[in-house]
This record gives C-alpha cells, structure tokens and sequence, in this order.
C-alpha cells in the first residue's frame, strides 16, 4: 500500500493498564473505558450457539460463565507461564479494548501498557507477544509508574497501587525505577475476598452462596474502620431467601490488608536515602480498585502515624488512573522512540 | 524564578524517564528476539560445521582430497573474500576444492542445511531507503521506499503463512534506517537469511528488468553505480570496511548467498514473465553492496523490478502486482530452503 501524507501521521496513541481484575484503556481519541479481566470460549458447540459468539470478554463473559472455559489471566499479577489460554486471553483482552477505543482504518496503533510490577519483571515477553499482534508499536510499564507518571509525581513520592491479585509499591526518584524502587505484595483485592468468603461461611454455614457474590459484595460495600450505615445482603438459606448483616464481616476482612500495607511502606521508606524520607512519607499516593475501600488513606495515616509524620492520599480516579497515565507516556513518548521499536 | 528551575527540572525528569522506558522496552524488545527464537547459532558457525562434516565424509568415502600446499602463517592470516579453496580445519593436513564440495552437496541430493540436520530460523527483510530517503521516484510521483516497503509487509506475511514465524524487517514503517542500522538489526536478531528489496531504474532505457546481487567485487560499472547509489547513508568508514572484510574469510558465505541470490532471481523472473513476457533476466551478480557487508550469512539485495519503465511503473501501483512480487520472493526463499512453496502458485 502507498500510504499518502495524511495517513503517515494518522496514529492513535492507548493507554492500557492490564489488571488482574479490571483491565482500562484510555486513548488520543477520549475514549475511557474499563472492562473485568476475564475471557471465556464456549465450552462445547452447543454452549457456542447458545451464546452466539466464539469468545466473551469481561462482564458478558462472567455472566456467561457456567457455559464457558473462564480465563482471568493476570492471576496474582502475572501471566499463568505454560498456559495456553492465559496468554489467549490476554490478547483477547486487548483485541476488546482496542475495539472499544474505535480506531480508525489505517491509523497506527501506539500503546504504553501498563501491568502489575510482578508481571513486568517475570513475563514481560509474554506480555509483549500477546499485546505486539494488535498495535503497530508497544512499550511495557509498570502500573505504580505509570499512575505516577499520569499525575506528574516524578519524584519523592510512594505510589500505592492496590490491586485485585497484587499491592504494588514504587518510589519515584526522578527517573524509571529500578527494581529495588518496587515491591509486591499479594495481600490484595483478592485476599479479601477470600477473607470475606471463609467468615461469611463461619458465621453463615447454612446459606449458600459462592465467591463471585462476595466479590461483589466487597465491591459495594467495602470499608475500613467505621461507617454509620447497615450493609445487609439477602442469602439463601435451605432455599428460601433471607437477609443476614455482614457489616463486620466486610470491616474485618478489609482491614486484614492494612498491616502488611503499613509494614511495606515504611520498609521501603526506610531503604530510602535519609535526606529524602521526610519528602515520601509526606507523599504516599493510593491507586488500584482496593483504594476505592472507604477510609482506607485515612486507616493507612493514623497506622502509619506511629512511624512518623505520614501523608497518604487518594488518585482521583483509581480504576482509570493507570491507563490514563500510560496514555499520558505514549503521547510524550518521542516520536523516534516509537519507531525504533 | 524559582518556578522556571522548577519548571525545568521537572522537564528534565520528564525526559529522562521518557528515555529510560523506550531504553528498557528496547532491551525486552530484543530480549524477546531471543527467546521467541531460542537463538540458534548463526549460519557462518553452522558452515564451519558444514566444512568438517564434509571433511569426515570425504575421508570416510575415499574421495580424492588436495593436500593443502604448505603455507607460512601470514599468509594463513590473510583475508580471503572469495577464493577456490577451502581450507578444512577437522582435518589439518588436507583441503577441498570448492567443485568437490558442490560434487558431494549434488550427489547428497540435500541442501546445505538440511545436510547439518539444521533449520533457517530467522529471516530478515529489508525495505530499501526509507524516510527522507525516497529511492527512485517514478514519473506518476511513486517512490521507491513505499514500494519496497509494502512488498516487504506482504513477504513478511506470506512467509509466516508459510511456515516461517520468524520474520523480521529492518523497517516497519517509513523511517530512515541507515544502512549501518539495518546491518546491526540483522545481527540483533541473529539473522540467518538476509533479503535487501529494491526497485531499479534505467533512465536510460525503458525496459524492464530483474536482477538479484551478493555481496563481492565487480567491474561492471552500471552495477558499481548501482551499489554507489544504494549504498548512500551508509555510516561505514575506510576502516570497518576494511574489518569486515577481514571477517569474511567465510567462501561458504559467498556460496550460500549465490545460491540464495539464484533462487530468488529465478523465482522473481519466471514468475514474472508469465505476466509480462517483454521482462528481461539480468541475472545474479556480484556487486559491492555495503548492505550486504557486514553479514555473515546468506544475504541478497533484490531489484525486484524497474520503476523507470512506465508501464511497470502503473503497475507497482496495484496492490495486486505488489503482492505477487511478494509471493514469488517468499517462493524463492522457500525454493533455497527447499521446503517447497511451488505448489501454492500453481
């Protein structure tokens, strides 16, 4: 094909931030769209028919799930190696955020993806084989840097990244960080649902109810320390529906991944150059879907209190954080870089 | 005033990141290279191979063998671009002439290598100029980068359709690569067939011809203008001209990338003629493409056609047409790795 003038500098740019729950694109076009991290094939011919489509991605594919081989690829943030499908699926992943982005024909696809910091340092080749089919030019961030990144916090700052498989820890200095400048922890998103789900059978053991569903509780109803409101969900008991108060049940596994949090931070702190500290400590930032648990900035503060004077604060929109801030590096990115990859 | 340093240490920072991101991308980028392909050896280690197992099968069938005159060790040390002997090193005492080699290859009926039990693995394409660097322009304002270019996009997909996952270009887009670039890529990638995509033009003349080179001298002096031409940008001095040809004592190089030149030129005219029976076979040359320099496996530069012939000219500019360019290419490069891709053009 010759391409004419136009076309050569027709290129859209993306801001993916590749999540083991939630899975963001954010794009030069203002699209800003986030889909749950999971793929399903029918399982048989028939279940295709049913469903009338050979492959689902996100919400439709969990509600779909008793008909489908269900793939959540980022599994405790990384790509499952030798599986097969884990590496499918994150492809389809893609494929689905580069559809709802609509690009037109022709244009060329620049993408910064942003995945767990785990993910980048063990599979990071496979991210890039299954992103490189869908987008003309790709560079691989982690997500801590590129929520750093999209809210100009270069340098003297802690991002907290709190994800569904991992929480993810990176300083900025000035510069891309290095991997002493990054920690994960898998005491995440995760962690308190399965927190949630073995109180909830210890206090409950007759209703009947499965992990999706307290996941979905935690999403609507997760905090720490203390609200006004009572959170009551109807369960099934010997079949007939019946309202049980789970109040404690969300406080207390919400709150059982503050002290590993809490002992992380100020580890990290810690490793810092001493002249520096009193900066960071005044500069940790939260992002991720697990920021969104009410009170948690303020809990992690008053924790953190006894080993000095902490700040910790919020993103303004921690599920678009990350894919905002890699499309924000895609954008700056010089133009020459782009092409020499 | 303080905001302005402020300002721009936070530029500085910005920059630098900027860099650091494309550096370590870069790194996994190449990386990847690696171990998509789980890196063989390159060819050249694979042709030394080649010469001992030959060695041990001239021994073990007999065949007649030429003592290798006895020599002082300068000249043992002088470089040798292409020369009709061989020297074998499993078997110190003896060499092979070239002829005898070409006997055995003929008489096993298998490629080179197939005879090692080995596999091409990675193959490199490279779109000529690029960027700044238009190439010839025809007279309807087509330039020689987006053909070349295009035709290198189709081969890459027709040869992974073939069976060749590993196909890498030069240049994916229209950049400006220098030569030096393009040879250091190859490398990068440990490249174990080169294929250079050009577009002549004959001002001079209308016709239409094909013609497909290899790296060695010539005294031909359109081909020396040729070279001249596309050897433009390249970034080599006296001095690494001087080192790499130092490096190709490899005769077999030479071999190889003649009969990698052949298949090409073969694939390229035939098919060619079929469509346009006026097309004119120039054949393989030799000719000091710098391109082709500094490799040290099979490597070709194609002129996959003439953009100074008019008629041609309007026919480059179909898809169509630059497809089946594209397709015989990969037929040429299939036809020397003798995995046959004939089949599909019937």
């Amino acid at each position: 094909m010759i391409f004419n003038e136009e076309q050569r500098e027709s290129v859209l740019f993306f801001g993916v931030d590749l999540g083991t729950s939630r899975s963001a694109i954010c794009s030069s076009n203002g699209t800003r769209e986030w889909i749950e991290s999971f793929v399903g094939w029918p399982k048989d011919f028939i279940a295709e028919k049913v469903i009338g489509k050979s492959v689902l991605v996100g919400t439709e594919a969990l509600q779909h799930r008793l008909s489908l081989d269900l793939y959540r690829p980022l599994d405790r943030g990384v790509i499952k190696e030798g599986i097969e499908g884990s590496e499918r699926a994150v492809k389809e992943i893609i494929r689905h955020l580069i559809e709802l982005a609509r690009p037109e024909p022709g244009q060329r696809l620049h993408a910064v993806v942003g995945v767990p910091a785990d993910s980048l340092k063990i599979n990071k080749l496979a991210i890039r084989r299954a992103v490189s089919e869908h987008v003309h030019s790709l560079m691989v961030v982690s997500e801590p840097f590129s929520i750093a990144y999209g809210i100009d916090l270069l340098s003297n700052c802690m991002i907290v990244d709190i994800g569904a498989g991992t929480v993810d820890f990176c300083v900025m200095h000035g510069t891309i960080p290095s991997e002493e400048d990054q920690k994960t922890i898998f005491t995440a998103g995760d962690y308190v649902d399965e927190q949630l789900y073995s109180l909830l059978l210890q206090k409950y053991p007759n209703s009947k109810f499965n992990r999706n569903m307290v996941r979905q509780f935690k999403e609507q109803f997760s905090f720490v320390r203390t609200i006004d409101e009572q959170i009551c969900v109807e369960l099934p008991v010997n079949g007939k529906p019946s309202i049980h108060d789970i109040k404690d049940e969300i406080r207390r596994a919400c709150e059982s991944i503050i002290p590993p949090i809490v002992e992380t931070i100020t580890e990290m702190v810690s490793r810092v150059d001493p002249e520096f500290q009193t900066r960071i400590r005044k500069n940790i930032v939260l992002g991720g879907g697990g920021s969104l648990i009410r009170g948690i900035a303020q809990c992690l503060q008053e924790e953190l209190s006894e080993y000095g004077d902490y700040q910790v604060t919020r993103v303004a929109d921690p599920l678009l954080a990350g894919a905002f801030g890699a499309l924000k590096l895609a954008q700056d990115m010089p133009s020459r870089y782009w092409e020499a990859l | 005033m303080p905001d302005f340093f402020a300002r721009k240490r936070v530029l500085r920072d910005r920059s630098r990141i900027l860099r650091g991101v494309y550096e370590e991308n870069l790194l996994i980028a190449r990386r990847g290279f690696n171990c998509d392909l789980r890196r063989k050896r390159s060819l050249s280690r694979r042709v030394l191979a080649y010469g001992i197992v030959c060695a041990v099968m001239l021994v073990l069938h007999g065949l007649d063998v030429t003592p290798v005159p006895s020599r002082s060790s300068d000249e043992v040390e002088t470089p040798v671009i292409a020369t009709d002997e061989i020297v074998v090193t499993a078997s110190p005492v003896k060499s092979v002439s070239v002829a005898e080699l070409r006997t055995l290859e003929q008489k096993s009926d298998l490629p080179l290598s197939r005879m090692l039990g080995l596999g091409i693995h990675n193959i490199v394409i490279d779109a000529g100029h690029g960027g700044d660097d238009l190439g010839a322009i025809g007279k309807t304002g087509i330039a020689e980068k987006d053909i070349t270019l295009d035709i290198a996009r189709k081969l890459k997909a027709r040869l992974q359709d073939l069976g060749y996952p590993n196909v890498f270009m030069t240049r994916e887009d229209d950049a400006a690569v220098l030569l030096a670039e393009r040879v250091a890529f190859a490398q990068s990638v440990e490249a174990d067939l080169f294929l250079s995509i050009h577009v002549n033009w004959l001002p001079n003349t209308p016709v239409n011809l094909i013609e497909t080179f290899y790296f060695g001298p010539s005294r031909d002096k359109r081909v020396l203008e040729l070279a001249g031409q596309e050897n433009r940008g390249s970034e080599y001095g006296l001095n690494d001209f001087k080192e790499i040809l130092a490096r190709l004592g490899t005769v077999m190089k030479v071999q190889e990338s003649k009969d990698f030149a052949e298949s090409i030129q073969k694939s390229l005219f035939v098919n060619s003629s079929r469509k346009n029976r006026k097309i004119r076979d120039n054949g393989v040359k030799r000719a000091p493409f710098v391109v082709l320099l500094g490799l040290d496996v099979p490597s070709v530069l194609a002129e996959i056609s003439c953009l100074s012939n008019p008629a041609e000219e309007l026919m480059l500019k179909t898809d169509e047409h630059r497809r089946d360019i594209a397709w015989y290419l990969a037929e040429g490069i299939s036809n020397y790795l003798n995995t046959g891709a004939e089949d599909d053009f019937q």
